[in-house]
């Protein structure tokens, strides 16, 4: 069994238009494309072209067919694709108002498709309290199981992201956060500066993740927070043995500066962090990957991903036969299913309401 | 046609060449394996349809060229109408060979393909 934690459904310009109240989608996605930096060919799989039309994961239809029943996945977490770059759109009413119409359009247009979509509630980060008010506005819809952001403009610890924390906790759902950084708009804000070519941004993306992380654990969000869980989306894994022990050594040496921290970082991101696979590091022997992650419990922490349709999909088949016997149940499902309080099908027959 | 000691005979697959102009591609499939047949550019390459990597399609790859091994900040580009681009992480893969640009230990394996009359034949 499989939950697939990132799939990208990208709803075209027109779809969201019906959503849309007092701009356009097209006025989003200029304001998205300015500067930065292009993946070289398509940041789609090529072969995901649906074939009634429009773009990869436009049609969740085609997607069913080709992601779910292709592998055998029994949910997929649905992440818009469209919002990877939100931190580019320096225009908080419109970033605000382009991801109230993805909401809406996952809810009305996706999830009456197929029962194994379940949503990711779209919130622009520039403006907290109108993230916050559309946090409120969907939690309680029993097939949506998270909220979503990225590129903030500032990092996961600070307290101007209080109110969206705040609305999770509220409800007890985790908050996505996924990686992206393809323009200087995007990048995480304590970079040195945007990186010239997608190889280099996409080799460097823990770079990011490490600095968010480290602010998360040490500005005690999860101390003010208890209900919440924090997903860090597509930002790999191998970084994070490295992250945890230099946290916990410096949490002997420098306690004074977290004194709300009342045990050894790395146990809050055992207990409140989970990290999707998919780029999942590829050394020359994968049980290698293996060892790295299981000293910091990554066996628990790690929920498969496949990125689909974006051009660096994860295989599950693949990704399955580098891991152990023994992880396979958790990271494929149970971590997931445990996180998003979704229930087997095939000893439930509803979805359980994620509480 | 030299043959690896051992190796099984080829099995010839043929069909007619109006079906592979250039720019065209086709799947066949012999000795159980899918076959990706590309026409570029008037040469006929043909193809284990799986990457070697997440195994992708590599039939739904698009074929183009390269930036060659150069100079710093000098780009120079080969190769062209020879490399496959894996449809899915872009892996390159040189189609007169089926080595991987990216990684010397990898490689997709290649068919021997070729006009013969009225008919491409593709030997697996």
């Amino acid at each position: 069994m499989i939950i697939d934690t990132d799939v990208h459904v990208a709803p075209t310009a027109a779809a969201l238009d019906e959503y849309m109240k007092a701009r356009s989608a097209a006025e989003y996605f200029a304001s998205q494309r300015a500067g930065g930096h292009l993946i070289a060919r398509s940041g789609y799989r090529m072969d995901a072209y649906p074939p009634g039309g429009g773009g990869p994961g436009s049609d969740p239809g085609y997607m069913a067919e080709d992601l779910l029943d292709r592998h055998g996945i029994e949910y997929a977490v649905l992440t818009p694709h469209a919002v990877l770059g939100i931190g580019d759109v320096l225009d908080i009413d419109l970033a605000g108002e382009f991801a109230e119409a993805v909401n809406a359009w996952q809810v009305n247009e996706c999830l009456p498709v197929d029962e194994r979509y379940v949503a990711s509630i779209v919130v622009a980060p520039g403006d907290p309290q109108r993230a916050a008010d559309e946090i409120h506005r969907w939690a309680g819809h029993p097939r949506v199981v998270q909220a979503y952001t990225t590129s903030t403009p500032c990092l996961l610890g600070d307290r101007f992201l209080d109110p969206v924390y705040a609305a999770c906790d509220a409800h007890g759902i985790p908050l996505a956060f996924h990686v992206t950084g393809t323009s200087l708009a995007a990048v995480n804000k304590s970079v040195v500066a945007a990186s010239s070519t997608y190889f280099e941004s996409h080799s460097s993306m823990c770079v990011s993740a490490i600095n968010h992380l480290v602010s998360a654990v040490s500005n005690g969000v999860f101390v003010k927070f208890p209900n919440i869980h924090l997903v860090f989306a597509e930002f790999g894994t191998a970084w994070l043995p490295w992250a945890c022990w230099r946290m916990d050594m410096e949490y002997r040496a420098n306690r004074e500066d977290v004194p709300w921290l009342t045990r050894k970082p790395s146990e809050y991101v055992k207990d409140f962090v989970r990290f999707t696979t998919q780029p999942l590091e590829e050394p020359e022997r994968p049980q290698d990957l293996v060892t790295l992650l299981s000293l910091v419990g990554g066996d628990r922490m790690l929920m498969y991903s496949s990125d689909y349709p974006h051009h660096d999909f994860d295989n599950p088949d693949v990704i399955r036969s580098r891991l152990p016997e023994e992880w396979r149940e958790r990271v494929f499902y149970e971590n997931a299913a445990s996180l998003y309080g979704l229930g087997s099908r095939q000893s439930e027959p509803q979805l359980a309401v994620s509480q | 046609m030299t043959q690896r000691r051992g190796a099984a005979v080829p099995v010839r697959v043929t069909f007619p060449k109006d079906e592979l102009p250039p720019g065209g591609r086709r799947l066949i499939t012999a000795r159980r394996r899918e076959i990706a047949v590309f026409n570029s550019n008037g040469h006929l390459y043909a193809v284990y349809n799986r990457c070697p990597h997440h195994r992708a399609p590599l039939i739904a790859g698009a074929i183009g060229g390269a930036n060659l091994p150069s100079p710093v900040g000098r780009l120079q580009r080969g190769l062209q109408g020879r490399v496959l681009f894996c449809p899915w992480h872009h892996f390159e893969f040189d189609l007169e060979n089926g080595r991987c640009l990216g990684d010397a230990r990898m490689r997709v394996a290649t068919y021997e393909v070729r006009e013969e009359g009225d008919e491409i034949a593709v030997y697996v």
